[in-house]
């Protein structure tokens, strides 16, 4: 689910954060630039786990900030193929479901990956599977155990510019990363089908 | 901003668990009419992460007790990403056990799997599953008396 991932990078440290130690005003600045942000390819930053090398610090002219070089290692979300994550049902529509792990919503399981027998019910508003008999209700904020099929990277800088007034802009982008899940395995689905 | 190495390791839930704690213990301790204003996007994060990662096994683990299922789950042929699910999911049924293990059935009889299960069981000891006797239930979902 987390990995840690090598960056480098310039970082400024403002001479209100002088009187912190060199390190923690370092990382207090890399999860200030980083944190639960998504770096293309990379995944979804969390928090630094711990700095490599620290380069002396310099002042340009006409500043009055530490530029400061810095190698650190990041914990990064970044499930692998085939990864087995639990997650909620946020939403369900006839299209599939979508997953959220609170710190990150962007999950989709498209219909063709529910277990066979499953249909959406549009009077209930949730997806149904009927097994043997049974009917299995995927209520939504039910936890869920669904397995990765795919990371989607999409490389949405720079932003586009803003064509005619405010009120066009668009409510939502796609997301920059994004997991497509399945649920079609043994020990897959809600939770509670398999306890 | 360079990327050095994409993936210089995996690393577990409960790895990143102590380091989101470790965060937020400074920033409770540090005084409310200090200065020290921490952004919005970290403290968003460690607050969805951190209530995400309290409600998993990780929450009640040890270093003492990962180090110990790994030693003990060591002679098996088992890949570093399937011990690493292993210590994250702590499968406590076959079921389980057969999502993170590829080709099981192949690979380990149906003793050695039940020998996992049992070591992660006593290796690992997380709250509620313990007292779950797999006692009657009606597909409701209600106890039967």
């Amino acid at each position: 689910m987390f990995v840690l991932v090598v960056l480098r990078d310039t970082l400024k440290i403002e001479p209100a954060e002088f009187r912190k130690t060199r390190e923690q005003a370092l990382k207090d600045e890399i999860n200030r630039k980083y944190s639960n942000r998504v770096l293309h390819d990379i995944g979804l930053c969390m928090l630094v786990h711990d700095l490599l090398e620290i380069d002396e610090g310099f002042v340009q002219h006409s500043e009055g900030w530490i530029w400061v070089k810095v190698k650190f290692r990041m914990i990064v979300f970044r499930p692998f193929r085939d990864e087995v994550l639990v997650g909620r049902v946020r939403s369900a529509s006839p299209v599939g479901i979508e997953v959220s792990m609170g710190f990150f919503d962007d999950i989709s399981i498209p219909a063709n990956q529910m277990p066979v027998g499953s249909e959406f019910d549009g009077s209930e508003g949730v997806w149904v599977w009927r097994y043997e008999g049974n009917e299995l209700f995927m209520d939504l904020d039910e936890p869920i155990r669904f397995r990765v099929l795919d990371t989607v990277f999409l490389d949405v800088s720079p932003p586009r510019p803003v064509v005619g007034d405010a009120d066009s802009v668009p409510a939502s982008y796609p997301p920059p990363f994004s997991l497509i899940g399945t649920v079609v395995d043994d020990g897959l689905g809600l939770m509670s089908w398999w306890e | 901003m360079e990327v050095v190495d994409r993936q210089a390791a995996l690393i577990s839930n409960y790895e990143a668990l102590l380091v989101l704690r470790e965060e937020d213990e400074r920033h409770k301790e540090s005084r409310p009419r200090s200065q020290t204003k921490y952004s919005e996007n970290v403290t968003t994060l460690m607050f969805e992460a951190l209530e995400y990662l309290n409600n998993t096994p990780c929450s009640s683990q040890s270093a003492d007790q990962i180090i110990a299922l790994k030693q003990q789950l060591g002679g098996l042929d088992l890949t570093k990403a399937e011990i690493m699910q292993i210590i994250n999911h702590r499968p406590k049924s076959l079921v389980e056990l057969h999502l993170i293990v590829e080709e099981c059935d192949e690979r380990f009889s149906v003793e050695e799997l039940e020998r996992i299960v049992e070591t992660i069981l006593e290796t690992l000891p997380y709250g509620e599953a313990e007292n779950d006797d797999g006692g009657d239930q009606n597909s409701d979902g209600m106890v039967v008396e």
